[in-house]
This record gives structure tokens, sequence and C-alpha cells, in this order.
């Protein structure tokens, strides 16, 4: 397996006025292929950090690097740019847009992002058809691609959902708990799923959840309350 | 080179998914346009065929009074006239040298409602309106006898006449007259086609005629000598009239007119006054104006509640939809995708709501149409989109436009305070 690093965070500290910090973390990295469980309670920061890594917001110091490329200090629309090439976001619900069908939220990464789009056409010839592969692959009925995004169950969304953030094959996936609605029998088999898919495109996945039971799938753990210094730093 | 995002389907179908209120607020717009366009059309062409009323003349002559007084009686059949011209300066302003034609005017009868202008066959010679169009006759022809009467197109209409029908006039300009001719009775020789002017609600004697019905009355009243002007009698008389209420004068050329104008405004025999009727008739519309602004300004106060209108249902929306820029957001849409998706679908909403307008209002006035020629004077009006409209449609789509970037800015900021976290 590579070694390239996909994500990398140093001395990256974040607040919203400069005398207070809200996230500092030292170190941390993703290689390409790994995936990490990040755990973290609500209000640990995980929504900043997200942030951060999607580059919707700037560290006031240190650096983030995507694939080798600081997105802490491009231009808003590099870090736009380098968001729709690279990562592919997976939310806790409501992943799709309900006034496009099923085939059209899957394929809309390669409406913004040129360079997903000739990815998929390399692989696929064209995104429609990486969207049908993957929406067998996900284990989803062929015709669910022409079927309203309103009539789909919730864990049918949340696959659709994966299917969309793994067109183009982008180097990182960020699930931001994407299996809290979803019942216990669902959740593994969801987690498999994602985990199997993301391997064949080779992209390295974050998955964030305060639920340590799910922990097992993954390569590596880390918690967010060790990883993030602010609070201590908060206190001295 | 990043190709664009087909942003515009993205906001058809957004338009879509919310149809039901995206319909209303389409329909308040199309209401709003249709209003706004009729009131326009209307406006436009009331004036523009207001002010051909009466083309090619170039003088009103009559007794001194004022201009507009003057026109209105003459030429709109509304108001009286204060004096009287007599022959003789009629006679004096037909042989001048530099008038090429006359039309003598004698006003003072009706037929139920609509009044009779005593005349010569000048009239329908000389009388022109819309720049060049003269008066036809759609039946019959002019009158020849002494008690025959020609009738304009909605005298005929509205009161079932052809030509053939006899009929009895009254003195007096009102509808509720108790003088009658009743003992002289005329009958239609000719019906004239529509032409959208007061010509329409005229009817047609000849100067003798008037002449005739009046013999043996004095000061408005007949006297016992008036039973012995039998029909008959009249044919064989000397029916020369001794005044007119007003003359259409044609100068030789436009430049005399002003020299003419001049020389009867101060003729020294009796006062008389002159009026270049394409002036007076712009005049009588500026007093008109006020209507026709307020008109405008309730039809614009339309478009704008039909533009709030469209903002307040993006704007509503926006609650619901914050979890769509996020989603958006995370793909990699920019805020200028943001924006474009706002802005376009603030513009489609007008757009489409605006072009509905127009093209119901015109689909109305083409089934309508018969209808319209028939009730009202709208010689003028425009059955076809025009230029006018393009402006319309474009001019508010491009004023919604603008102000869909109050709700595009709003959910940009919220996008981006929002960040990558989709908030209910």
């Amino acid at each position: 397996m590579s070694t390239e690093t996909v994500l990398s965070l140093s001395e990256v500290k974040f607040g919203w006025d400069t005398t207070s910090s809200l996230l500092s973390i030292d170190a941390f990295e993703i290689k390409q292929g790994e995936s990490v469980f990040l755990q973290g309670p609500s209000g640990s920061g995980k929504s900043t950090l997200l942030g951060l890594i999607g580059g919707v917001l700037r560290p006031r110091s240190g650096e983030i690097l995507i694939k080798n490329e600081s997105i802490g200090a491009a231009s808003s629309a590099k870090r736009d740019r380098m968001r729709a090439d690279h990562l592919g976001i997976i939310f806790q619900q409501f992943n799709l847009l309900p006034y496009l069908g099923v085939l059209a939220n899957i394929t809309l990464p390669c409406r913004f992002s040129k360079r997903r789009r000739e990815k998929s056409r390399e692989t696929f010839s064209a995104p429609n058809e990486e969207a049908r592969h993957l929406v067998s692959e996900l284990g989803l009925p062929d015709d669910i691609l022409s079927s309203p995004v309103t009539k789909l169950s919730v864990g049918q969304q949340q696959r659709v959902a994966v299917a969309r953030a793994l067109i183009g094959a982008p180097a990182l996936i960020i699930a931001d708990e994407p299996t809290s609605a979803l019942d216990s029998e669902n959740r593994d088999r969801f987690i498999e799923v994602l985990d199997t898919q993301r391997r064949r495109f080779n992209s390295s996945l974050l998955f964030v959840s305060h639920d340590r039971g799910l922990a097992k799938h993954f390569d590596r753990v880390v918690d967010l309350n060790t990883l993030n210094n602010a609070r201590i730093e908060g206190q001295t | 080179m990043i190709e664009m995002p087909p942003i515009l389907s993205l906001a058809l179908g957004s338009l879509k998914a919310r149809r039901f209120t995206a319909l209303l607020t389409i329909i308040s717009i199309a209401t709003a346009v249709m209003l706004f366009g009729a009131v326009e059309n209307i406006r436009q062409s009331a004036r523009a065929s207001f002010e051909r009323t009466l083309t090619g003349t170039d003088l009103i002559v009559g007794a001194r009074s004022s201009a507009i007084n003057l026109t209105l009686y003459t030429i709109f059949q509304i108001g009286d006239p204060t004096n009287n011209v007599t022959w003789e300066t009629y006679e004096d302003i037909r042989s001048r040298s530099d008038v090429a034609w006359t039309v003598p005017i004698s006003l003072g009868d009706s037929h139920r409602g609509f009044r009779v202008i005593g005349t010569t066959h000048e009239y329908f010679d000389h009388y022109k309106y819309a720049d060049t169009r003269d008066l036809t006759l759609r039946d019959g022809r002019v009158f020849e006898d002494l008690f025959e009467i020609v009738l304009g197109a909605q005298v005929a209409r509205d009161l079932n006449y052809e030509v053939g029908t006899s009929l009895t006039l009254s003195h007096g300009l009102g509808a509720a007259s108790f003088s009658e001719h009743s003992d002289k009775p005329f009958t239609v020789s000719g019906v004239l086609a529509p032409t959208g002017t007061p010509v329409d609600r005229s009817v047609f004697v000849s100067l003798p005629a008037i002449e005739a019905i009046h013999a043996g009355w004095r000061s408005g009243t007949p006297t016992p000598a008036s039973r012995l002007a039998t029909p008959e009698r009249l044919r064989n008389a000397n029916l020369q009239p001794k005044e007119i209420t007003a003359l259409l004068v044609g100068a030789t050329s436009r430049a005399r007119t002003l020299r003419i104008q001049r020389d009867l405004n101060t003729y020294r025999a009796e006062p008389l006054q002159a009026v270049i009727p394409g002036i007076a008739l712009s005049q009588l519309w500026n007093m008109m104006s006020v209507v026709e602004r307020a008109l405008q300004i309730v039809s614009t106060f339309v478009i704008a509640v039909g533009l709030i209108g469209i903002l307040t249902s993006i704007l509503t929306s926006l609650n619901e939809r914050r979890r769509e820029m996020a989603i958006l957001r995370s793909i990699g849409a920019r805020p200028r995708h943001i924006i474009t998706l706002l802005v376009s679908e603030a513009a489609l909403f007008a757009l489409i709501g605006s072009a509905l307008g127009i093209a119901v209002l015109y689909g109305a006035s083409w089934g309508l149409r018969p209808l319209l020629e028939e009730r009202f004077n709208i010689g003028a009006l425009s059955l076809t989109p025009g230029l006018f409209d393009l402006y319309i449609v474009s001019g508010i789509t491009i004023i919604a436009a603008l102000l869909g970037f109050i709700p595009a800015i709003i959910a940009l900021k919220r996008s981006l305070s929002d960040g990558l976290t989709v908030r209910v």
C-alpha cells in the first residue's frame, strides 16, 4: 500500500477570536487508503475540525495539507475547488437534494469537479455509468436511479450518499455520523459496504462518530479530546 | 477551465419541487404584468386614437369661447355651443384665396341621445382620421333627399337601424327632449363604417334639413306656423340657413394656416375663434393625463407587489433550504453558484410569470377582439405583442434578478457560517 499522505494537519489552531482557541492540533495525518475512526462527543470541536479540513473555515495558524497542497492558506476559490476535487462528504442525514433524482444526486460532484468527472470517464466512460455501477455495488436495486429521492428509505438515502461521495474517486471520504439514523443491524452493514467500496477506489476514510462500538471496523482510532489541546491550553 | 455546472437546471428543479407556492408566485406576477400591460396598451392606444380623431383639417372655426370648448362640441359632441356663426361669415371665409375647402357644421338636435350634425357632402369628403383615413359608407349612400339621414356606425348598431329605417329627430342635445320633430320623419339613406372616433356616435343630415325641421319655430319652440310646413311644401321651399354652429377649414397650404387663424381671431364682423385641431386635441389630452398618470402609478405598484411576492417566496424558502445549501457547498459549489442559483430562481419566477401575463393578455384581447371593437373606440389597440412587451418582460426579469441578490446573499452568509454541518 502506498504511503502517500492524503491529509496532514500540523500546529493547527482555530478560534473565533484571537485570545482563545477552540481547536488546537499539533499533528494529525491520514495516509492514502487508511481508514480512521475519529471519536468525539458533541461539543468536542468535530464540526470545527471538519470545517477546517473541508476548507470552509480557515485556521488561525498552522498548516492543513490535502494531497500535499495547503487548503488552509489557499484562496476561497481554490479551497472550493480542492473540496470538490478531493473530498467526498457524507452527512448524518438528509444528504440528498430532494428535487433531483437519485442519478442526478449521485453525479452532482462531477458537475462541480472537472477532475472527478474525468476520473469517472477514465474508469467508467461516463459519470452515469459509474453511478449505475456504484448503485449495484452498494446493494441498491437498479431501478432506484430513476426514482425520486423522497421515495427512498433512510438506509437507502445514506447509501446513495455513499455513491455520491465515492464518484470520481476522491482522495478522502469524510463521514460525519452517517449511521446515527440507522438501526444497529443496518449500521454495521452500512459501514462494511462503505469500507469495501472506498477500498476499491483506494480512498482514505475519516469516519466521525461518538459511538465507540463502531471503532472495530477501522484501521486506526483517534480520540478528538486527546488530539485537541485547546482545553488544556485554556486552563494554563 | 471549470465547466459551469448547469445551475439553471438546479433552479428549475428546485422550483418544480415547490411547485404549489411557485405557481402562486408566478400567478401573482402574471396577474400584475397582465394588468400593467393592459393599462399601458389602453393608455397608449387611447392617446394615439384620441390625437388622431381629426386629421387633415387645419382649423376649427366657431363663435368665440375657449379652444377646448369649441373642439369638444364640434368634434366630440360634448358640451354646448355658445353661439353661432352667420352664413355671411361662412361665405366670406369660404371665398378666401388661401382657403381650399370648408365644411359647415350645424348642431342643436339629436336622436335618442345621439347628436345630429347638419352639414354638406363635403363633410364626408374632407373629414379624415387616423392620419389619412376617409369616412366610408358601410351601407347605402349619403343623403340626397331633404329628409334622408346618414348614421354613424355605433348609432346604427346600438339602435338596430339599417338603410330604409324611418326615424324622427328631437330638438336639443340631451337624451330626454320634450320637443320632438315628429312631424318630419327621416329615412336612413346610409350607414358609415366604424372609425373609432366620435363620428360613430353622430347622425348626419343636410343643412337644409336642419332649416326644414325648424320651419315655423321661434326661440326653440314650435309656433302654429310650423304645422303648415309639411315635408312636401318644404321640399320646394328656400331653406338657405342663416347661421351655422362651426366650420372646418382646410388651407391651401399648411403655411397659410397661421395667417388664416390670425385673421379669423381678429375678424371684425363678429367674434370668431379659430383653433388648430392638433394643438387643441393634445391640450385636451393633457387635461385627462391625471387619470392616465393615476392608472400608470397603480399598475406600477401592482408590479412592485408582484416582485415583492417573488422576494417573499424565496426568502421564506431559505430556512427549509439551509440543508440544500450545505450539501451544495460540501460537493464544491462555490459562493457564486449559490448566488446564481437563487438569483436565477428569482429571474425564472419573473420571466415565466411575466411571459405568462403577456400571453394571457394578448390571448384574451384576441379572443375578445370582436367585442372590444364593437363596444369601444379602440382602433389603435395593439393586438400582438410588440417591442414594448419585450421591454416589460425583460425589465421585470432584470429587477427580479437584482432583488434575488437579497436572499442569495443571506443564504450565502448562512452557508458560510454553517460550514459543512447540515442544520435541520
